[in-house]
């Protein structure tokens, strides 16, 4: 069994970062940046790929084309894309790109339900335990987010690494991951957990409030005592373990003080969003649960209002997994939840129509519209965030937008199959001016090996946001992808 | 632009990147090929070598190699086949306890059963086979929190600590908290700096400088022992290095061997009489340690592994699974439990009772409610208690078991190739490459033709035939039981064909002609009682067989064969095997 190569910490410095940004192996301590400078990063990964037909817009790079659903073929019935149509000058579409790391790690093998390790990272796998179909692969990096995320924490003092959200939790397994940390330690993937209730998303973030002073104060102190307790009991464990062993207590040692710093902060002066679903168990245990959109759309609400507030800069979202088989469209329509066929398998979708069903029929005449629709609901939900970023003021008059990346994604190309190749990956938001938005960039690829390993756009990203790297994940994969810069 | 120390690891990266431009795997794709265990084994060490190279910098191999390589080697061990040092011990690598463990451990320590580990993030499926915790993230430390808050707010403390902390002698009850609950909680005494460190906390800091109520205080306590490493991971030993002997290995304390014994047999914490044993050095050598696993194996807590082991050997999780409300109207979550329920009781009953492998596969044993009962078509037949005896042949062993077949079903019917997946790897430990992208689906269900029928292009096409050839066959050994386990004697207006073939490891296949046929020849099957004996391994140690396991696998399996295969047997042999009662030093482990 290979081991990986780098220890969590050591790992940073292989990725091509300059030496004057090694957080987590400096001891400098973080500086204030003024609010009016700060970048966000937000990145969206969604499976089962698309009908590119319909999908893809149409024109020139400067001057492209989004149609209505009355412009498309009938036979589609849906432009996947309108809800961007008066966004388009916001928006940068990159359609072409691949996960050459991920078709370099399994000889072509690898499907794009075992992609979601790939995505962020950048990076050939490494051995580590099955994620899918007796494929025992797992991320070699930190995905970008968790990467730009901590150092930006770090420097600023932020109450959170990043955001890592769900509408679902993680089902079994390990295929459930969007964000890494960097690669597995033993039999477990460094991933950090999801966050999927939105409530305890509130409470985490602006939480405390409700109690009166003095008790918020004591039950503050009475944590932190016991916090302190056991990160020096974990300290003091680390010292005599084996190296395997040694990383496992370090990253609980580590989370231990993330919870620490959550606690010395406090979200003072900040608007609160109001959360418009009712509070429901069902939604946390229910497979093929009908809140899906309904905790998407909070998300979205308490993502936006944590960048807002600069308790953290990063997020990131999986819509839910690798495959969507748990995810129905209750909220579409009938058409959505008629009984499924074989992907109604494993039950856990109460026998309907799943995502990852329509995808693999979206050939069918019957089908195609249903996938057709539901990608262009994804998109709405890019939309929503798109726009409460754009409603949302920064501190020095400009929009949370045009101080944010915000990167849609998507695993696959197509839905029958599984290839990681020609993906439209759609960017919004200049980031402060870094990216030059309102264009259509396009590699179509005939077969894989064509398209542009996605590293360039994990590298842009990393730059943009004022962690600087000269490539992100393998260095083969090239560098930062210039184009996007205008 | 960047300093020249990264670009020179870039290029570094680079030319480890193109050793092998093609993976061992993909190349075995391409020819046709794939099937046995080389090239799974292949896939993991062949496919990457890029991140087997030592690059000089923090890998994952030592400096000075290690006197005795084989902890880390992959095992070579078949019945009657051991090879490598006899002395070797197996790694036991660092692990936190795993949901189940921590919620009844939990159970055990407050006498309480809420559910608080359902706010922990789940287990992550470990490369043993079983689920395993993952790293503790920030939520997975908040829900720890949570967990232990909750529990100490609702704790009786009087009754839990067996004495009052807001009582007159408080500081008695401080002493009688660290020796009791805290080392009960630990699986250990606390040592001379745990206890300082605890006292402090209370003393000084929550009852001083905080100035909480002694109840409170004592709440507070609660919650850091329960958060701390002491309590949470696997490791009785605390923060001191451990001795090695003259052979390499670490002997486990008595106390670690006492948590080693629970956590197997009950998937939880030793009482109070396990850790006396350990106390009073009975469990330094084997007969001791038997004598306990024995005494554990009789307790009715014993069936809390027995649900453990099984329902994941079996891969049989069926909460929020849904079948069609069409076809199965009667299919519901109660269903679910009440067959997950059945397994346990079968299994529990089967070890408990000097069952044997023969029993595992062929029993007729049934533990039934009226819903499950009604589903086996054997409601009105004479029960003793829950135990109904079939007259008929038609339910032969664990593997017809409702819940297995469930399992194994998507939601219209039942599924031969992931049947015959489940038995080759969990049950045989063979095998099986994965899938490769892109394969289209199976014709829908149609009223003419049979499941049999419509899997048959799995078997007429390559490179499918080659895996589905060893899986298939032995699920068509179930082609009479539908989605949710009930028996069909019919299928598209015929009778059912049940026959098929079970091929073992060495690719010498058996015929069957109907499901007793299939189920006799897992009973003889050498592969089969390997397999247990590697699989109990698995569960036990939360990690794969090694080369420095394979003394220990061969002698656990000697004394099962000895006994008639008895299930109970095997597992006290295992506890007293070297690998149960020593360990191998970690990598870069400081020892004395």
């Amino acid at each position: 069994m290979s081991r990986s190569r780098f220890s969590r910490r050591a790992l940073l410095s292989s990725l091509g970062v300059g030496a004057a940004f090694l957080p987590l192996l400096s001891s400098r301590p973080g500086f204030s940046q003024p609010l009016s400078a700060a970048k966000r990063f937000i990145a969206i990964a969604v499976p089962n790929g698309v009908k590119e037909e319909v999908y893809w817009p149409t024109g020139t790079v400067n001057d492209f084309t989004i149609p209505l659903d009355s412009e498309v073929p009938t036979a589609h019935r849906y432009s996947p894309l309108q809800p961007l149509r008066n966004l388009k000058s916001d928006i940068i579409f990159m359609g072409g790109l691949e996960l050459r790391n991920g078709r370099d790690s399994n000889g072509g093998g690898l499907g794009g339900h075992a992609a979601l390790p790939f995505l962020l990272t950048g990076a050939r796998g490494v051995a580590g335990p099955e994620i899918s179909d007796g494929i025992r692969l797992s991320a070699a990096v930190p995905s970008i987010d968790r990467f730009i995320g901590k150092e930006l924490a770090k420097r600023h003092s932020l109450k959170f690494d990043s955001l890592v959200l769900n509408p679902v939790k993680r089902f079994r397994g390990n295929d459930g991951y969007l964000s890494f940390d960097g690669p597995p330690v033993g039999d477990s993937p460094d991933a950090p957990q999801p966050r999927v209730d939105p409530y305890q998303v509130f409470d985490d973030l602006f939480g405390g409030e409700n109690l009166g002073q003095g008790e918020f104060e004591l039950l503050r102190k009475k944590r932190k005592s016991v916090l302190d307790l056991v990160g020096r009991q974990l300290q003091g464990w680390s010292a005599n373990l084996g190296k395997d062993d040694r990383e496992r207590v370090s990253a609980h040692l580590e989370s231990v003080r993330a919870l620490e710093r959550q606690l010395d902060n406090l979200a003072t002066g900040c608007v609160k969003p109001a959360l418009a679903l009712e509070r429901d168990a069902d939604y946390l245990t229910d497979n093929g649960n009908a809140f899906i959109d309904q905790l998407i759309k909070a998300q979205i609400d308490l993502t936006v209002a944590a960048l807002a507030c600069d308790l953290t800069r990063v997020a990131s979202m999986l819509w839910m997994d690798q495959g969507n088989g748990r995810l129905v469209f209750h909220w579409l329509g009938d058409e959505f939840t008629k009984p499924g066929t074989d992907f109604a398998n494993q039950g856990e979708n109460r026998g309907l129509r799943n995502h990852h069903e329509i995808a693999h029929k979206d050939g069918q005449a019957e089908y195609q519209p249903l996938m057709n629709r539901g990608c262009q609901w994804f998109i709405e939900q890019y939309a929503y965030l798109i726009t409460r970023l754009k409603e949302t003021k920064d501190v020095d008059g400009t929009t949370l937008l045009d101080n944010s990346a915000a990167l849609f994604t998507n695993l696959q190309r197509t839905g029958g199959g599984h290839h990681t190749d020609n993906l439209p990956w759609i960017l919004a938001g200049s980031c402060g001016g870094y990216f030059s938005t309102g264009r259509f960039l396009a590699w179509p690829s005939g077969k894989p090996g064509d398209s542009v390993p996605q590293n360039g756009v994990l590298a842009a990203i990393c730059n943009a946001m004022d962690v600087p790297v000269d490539h992100y994940g393998d260095a083969d994969y090239g560098g930062e992808l210039s184009l996007l810069r205008g | 632009m960047f300093p020249g120390p990264v670009r020179e690891l870039a290029a570094l990266i680079q030319v480890t990147r193109f050793r092998a431009p093609l993976s061992y795997h993909h190349l075995l794709f391409a020819l046709g090929l794939g099937h046995g265990a080389s090239a799974c084994t292949a896939t993991i060490g062949g496919g990457s070598p890029d991140f087997e190279a030592g690059s000089g910098s923090g890998n994952g191999q030592p400096a000075d190699a290690v006197a005795d390589p084989t902890p880390a080697t992959p095992s070579a061990w078949t019945p009657g086949n051991a090879t490598g040092d006899p002395n070797a011990a197996g790694y036991m690598p660092l692990r936190q306890l795993n949901r189940t463990e921590y919620q009844n451990a939990l159970s055990d320590l407050f006498g309480d059963a809420r559910n608080v580990a359902q706010l922990l993030p789940g287990d992550v499926a470990g490369t043993s086979g079983f689920a395993t915790a993952g790293l503790a993230s920030d939520v997975t430390v908040q829900a720890l929190q949570q967990a232990a808050e909750q529990l100490a707010k609702a704790a009786n403390l009087p009754a839990l600590f067996a004495c009052d902390p807001a009582g007159a002698a408080e500081a008695a009850c401080l002493q009688t908290v660290l020796d009791g609950f805290a080392s009960r909680a630990y699986r250990r005494p606390l040592s001379a700096a745990e206890r300082t460190e605890f006292y402090e906390l209370y003393t000084t800091k929550l009852r001083g400088e905080l100035a909480l109520s002694a109840d409170a205080a004592a709440r507070v306590l609660i919650e850091a022992i329960l958060q701390s490493p002491g309590f949470l991971y696997h490791w009785e030993l605390g923060p001191i290095s451990p001795d090695r002997d003259a052979t390499g290995v670490i002997k486990l304390s008595a106390y670690e061997v006492a948590s080693r014994l629970s956590f197997l047999l009950w998937s939880s914490i030793p009482d109070l009489e396990l850790l006396q044993a350990a106390s009073t050095g009975q469990l330094g050598n084997p007969e001791g340690v038997q004598i306990q696993a024995r005494r554990l194996l009789a307790s009715p807590k014993a069936r809390e592994t027995m649900r453990n082991f099984h329902l994941q050997w079996l891969e049989v999780a069926l909460a929020g699974t849904n079948k069609s409300a069409e076809k199965y109207p009667n299919y519901d979550a109660s269903l679910a439990v009440a067959m997950e329920d059945e397994i346990t009781a079968f299994t529990d009953d089967l070890f408990r009772g000097g069952g044997k492998v023969k029993d595992l596969f062929q029993s007729q044993k049934l533990f039934v409610t009226p819903a499950l009962a009604r589903l086996y078509g054997v409601e009105g037949m004479p029960f003793e208690g829950s135990v109904q005896r079939m007259g008929d042949a038609t339910r032969p062993g664990l593997l017809t078991r409702a819940g297995f077949l469930s399992a194994t079903s998507n939601a219209y019917e039942g599924d031969p190739t992931k049947r015959g997946v489940v038995v080759r790897k969990r049950v045989l430990c063979g095998s099986l490459t994965p899938p490769p992208a892109n394969i289209p689906p199976l014709p829908p269900p149609e009223p003419s033709l049979t499941v049999r029928e419509r899997h048959a292009m799995h078997m007429a096409l390559e490179p499918c035939k080659t895996c589905h050839e060893l899986t298939d066959p032995i699920g068509f050994g179930f082609s009479n039981f539908d989605a949710i386990g009930a028996y069909h004697a019919q299928e598209a207006g015929r009778p059912v064909d049940a026959s098929g073939k079970l091929t073992d490891l060495d690719g010498k296949s058996t015929d069957f002609a109907d499901l007793n046929g299939l189920m006799t020849a897992l009973s003889d099957s050498q592969d089969a009682r390997a397999c247990l004996t590697r699989q109990w391994l698995r569960f036990g140690f939360a990690r794969e067989e090694s080369r420095a396991d394979d003394h220990s696998l061969e002698g656990a399996y000697q004394a099962f064969a000895a006994s008639g295969y008895e299930l109970s047997e095997l597992l006290v042999a295992f506890a007293t095997t070297r690998s149960f009662l020593y360990r191998a030093p970690a990598v870069d482990e400081v020892t004395q």
